[in-house]
C-alpha cells in the first residue's frame, strides 16, 4: 500500500514537474502574442488559400516546436489574433510531433529506423490536415468557446469586459511587462489545473495497471493497435519520451507502437479537458474523435497489410 | 474575500516554485527526473515564484477554486513523494550526496574490470542495445553489466534470464525497461527483482524466446533480438544508490 502510494505520488509529481516548463513557455508565448503582436500581423504571414494555410500549420512546428503541454494556450492566442483556424488547429495537432526534437528521439529509440519516424509523422499529418481542411473558412469565434463578453476585435459591438473576462485583456493597466506578467500568470493557472488532473489520472493508471494486460492486448493486430492507443491516452506521456516507452513494447506489432506514439501527443488526459475548456463542444469532440478514428484505421490497415 | 483568495493562490504558486528550486538542488532530484533537466526545473521554479507575484497584480480578479485546488494537490503529492520512504530505492552508500545542479555523483569506477583473470568492459544494458544497432559491440567481446533479474515462462524454457534496469529519458513517469538476456543453467534459481552483476561473453541468442518482460516501474522492457551474454559469471550485488540509467554513451568509460 505504501509503495503504491509513494509510487503514485512520485509519478504524478514527476509528470507535473516535467510538463510545467513547457506550460509556462506556452503561456508566455501566448501572452507575448496577446500584448505585443498587432491585430492582423499574423494574418499577413499566412497564405490566403486553404491548402496553403493548412500546410503552414502542419509544418510550422519545425520552426516553432512546442510540447503538447503548452500548445493550447499558444493556439488560443493565435486564434484571438486572427490566425485562421485552418492554420492554427493543424499547428496545434502537428507541432508536438513534427519537430526536430521528437523526430530525433523517435529515431534514437527505434535504433535509426527511418520508416518508424516517417509513419509516425504520416499518422499525425493525416488527421491534422483533415481537420484543417474541414474547418474551411470558419472564423476564430466559431471554434473558440463562447466568451462572456462581446468580441470587439471582430467588430461585434462595444466592449463589455468584466473582471473574469476570458478574452485576455485582464484589465491590467500599466506597461507591457506588467501586462505580459499578469497574462502569463492567469493563463498558466487556468491550464495548470488540467495538467494536474491529467497527471493524477495518468499516474493512477500507471501505478495500478497490471502488466498482464499487455498479454491480452498483443493477441491480435487490431486489438494491439486499439490497446496501445488507449494506453497512450491514459498514460499521457510527453511526446519527447513516448518513443522509448513505445519501443519497450517490442513484442507488439510495429504499427501498434507507431499508433501509440501518434495518438499520445494529439489526445491524452491532459489535453482533453483543455480542449473542452478552450474550444466549442463540437470542435473539442472532433479533436478527440477524429485523430483516434483516423489513426486507428490507418495503423490497423497498415498492420494487416504486413507492416 | 477575493483578496484573501488571491493571496492564498499567490502563496501556493510561490510554494510550488520554491519546491521546484529546492528539489533541483537536492540529492533526490534523480528520483523524479533525469538530472540533466535540473537547470530547467530550477528556472521553472524561479518563474513560478515570479508568476506568483503576478497573480497579485490583477486586483479585480477572483481566483477559481479549481485553480487554487490544483496547486494544493501538487504540493500534497510532492510532500508524499518526498517525505515518505520510497521502497523502490534502498539505502546505499553510493547515492548522490549533493544537488543535481552541482551533482557529485559517486565514483563510477574503472572502465574495465578483471574477474578471475579475464578482463570485462563495464557497460549498461541500454548501451549494449545501442552498440549492437550501431555496430560498435560485436559477438565475442566480454562485458559486465548489473541489473535486476526479470523472468517469464518463455525465457525459463529457453534457458535465459533477463537482467535489466529502468532507462529514464525524461522523467520517472516515462521510464522504460532495458534488459540483456543471459544464458543460465537454471533460470529458476534466480529470484525476480534480485540484483546481479553479470560478466559474460556477447554471443548470438539461441532457442525460442518471447513473452513480455515486466519490470517494476514499467510495463515492459526492450531487449536485443540477436545478442546476449553466455559463459556468464553471476554474482549477487547490492542495488546501486541510483538504480536508473540516465545516459547512454558510445565509448568507454560507459555509464555502468
Amino acid at each position: 500500500m505504501l509503495e503504491t502510494l509513494v509510487t503514485f505520488a512520485t509519478i504524478a509529481s514527476a509528470l507535473f514537474i516535467e510538463a510545467t516548463p513547457f506550460l509556462i513557455l506556452g503561456s508566455l508565448i501566448g501572452s507575448v502574442i496577446e500584448v505585443l503582436v498587432p491585430e492582423r500581423t499574423l494574418q499577413r504571414l499566412i497564405p490566403d488559400n486553404g491548402p496553403g494555410q493548412v500546410a503552414v500549420g502542419l509544418f510550422a512546428g519545425m520552426l516553432l516546436p512546442t510540447c503538447e503541454c503548452g500548445i493550447v494556450p499558444v493556439v488560443r492566442k493565435l486564434l484571438l489574433k486572427g490566425v485562421p483556424p485552418r492554420a492554427a488547429i493543424p499547428y496545434m495537432m502537428a507541432a508536438p510531433v513534427i519537430n526536430p526534437v521528437v523526430i530525433g528521439s523517435t529515431l534514437f529509440a527505434f535504433q535509426g529506423d527511418i520508416s518508424v519516424a516517417a509513419f509516425r509523422v504520416l499518422l499525425v499529418l493525416v488527421p491534422a490536415a483533415m481537420l484543417g481542411l474541414v474547418l474551411g473558412k470558419a472564423s476564430p469565434q466559431a471554434v473558440l468557446r463562447p466568451l462572456p463578453v462581446s468580441l470587439q476585435r471582430f467588430g461585434e459591438g462595444a466592449p463589455s469586459h468584466g473582471p473574469d473576462c476570458a478574452c485576455g485583456c485582464a484589465h491590467v493597466d500599466g506597461n507591457r511587462f506588467k501586462r505580459i506578467l499578469v497574462h502569463t500568470s492567469l493563463e498558466f493557472l487556468s491550464m495548470a489545473r488540467f495538467l494536474v488532473f491529467g497527471a493524477v489520472v495518468a499516474a493512477a493508471f500507471k501505478t495500478l495497471m497490471p502488466p498482464s494486460i499487455l498479454e491480452v492486448l498483443m493477441g491480435n493486430a487490431l486489438l494491439a493497435v486499439a490497446g496501445l492507443m488507449t494506453l497512450a491516452i491514459l498514460l499521457s506521456i510527453c511526446s519527447e519520451a513516448d518513443a522509448f516507452v513505445a519501443a519497450s513494447f517490442a513484442t507488439f506489432p510495429l504499427m501498434s507502437q507507431v499508433a501509440f506514439m501518434a495518438i499520445g501527443p494529439l489526445v491524452d488526459l491532459k489535453l482533453i479537458p483543455m480542449f473542452l475548456a478552450v474550444f466549442n463542444r463540437r470542435l473539442a469532440i472532433a479533436l478527440i474523435v477524429v485523430p483516434i478514428f483516423t489513426i486507428y484505421v490507418m495503423a490497423a490497415t497498415l498492420s494487416l497489410g504486413g507492416l | 474575500m477575493a483578496a484573501i483568495l488571491r493571496m492564498i493562490e499567490a502563496c501556493l504558486m510561490t510554494a510550488v516554485g520554491a519546491f521546484f528550486c529546492v528539489l533541483s538542488q537536492s540529492s533526490i532530484y534523480w528520483q523524479f527526473l533525469n538530472p540533466k533537466y535540473a537547470w530547467l526545473t530550477m528556472t521553472s521554479g524561479i518563474l513560478l515564484i515570479i508568476l506568483g507575484f503576478g497573480c497579485l497584480l490583477h486586483r479585480e480578479r477572483c481566483p477559481k477554486p479549481t485553480e487554487i485546488g490544483a496547486l494544493a494537490v501538487v504540493l500534497l503529492l510532492a510532500l508524499v513523494a518526498v517525505v515518505l520512504p520510497n521502497p523502490l530505492f534502498g539505502q546505499s552508500d553510493d547515492a548522490p550526496v549533493e544537488g543535481s545542479l552541482t551533482m557529485t555523483w559517486p565514483e563510477q569506477g574503472p572502465a574495465r574490470m578483471q574477474i578471475d583473470g579475464t578482463e570485462y568492459i563495464r557497460i549498461n544494458p541500454a548501451e549494449l542495445i545501442m552498440g549492437e544497432t550501431e555496430g560498435w559491440v560485436r559477438p565475442g567481446e566480454r562485458y559486465v553489466i548489473q541489473g535486476m533479474v526479470v523472468r517469464n515462462p518463455e525465457l525459463d524454457e529457453a534457458g535465459y534470464i533477463a537482467v535489466g534496469r529502468l532507462f529514464i529519458a525524461c522523467c520517472f513517469a516515462d521510464a522504460s525497461g532495458v534488459a540483456t538476456l543471459v544464458e543460465v543453467d537454471d533460470p529458476t534459481r534466480h529470484e525476480p527483482g534480485q540484483w546481479l552483476q553479470v560478466a559474460g561473453t556477447l554471443s548470438p541468442l539461441t532457442g525460442q524466446r518471447g513473452g513480455s518482460l515486466a519490470m517494476t516501474g514499467t510495463l515492459s522492457a526492450i531487449t536485443s533480438d540477436r545478442l546476449g551474454l553466455t559463459d556468464a559469471t553471476l554474482s549477487p550485488t547490492a542495488q546501486p544508490g541510483v538504480p536508473f540509467i540516465f545516459e547512454v554513451r558510445k565509448e568507454e568509460p560507459f555509464a555502468f
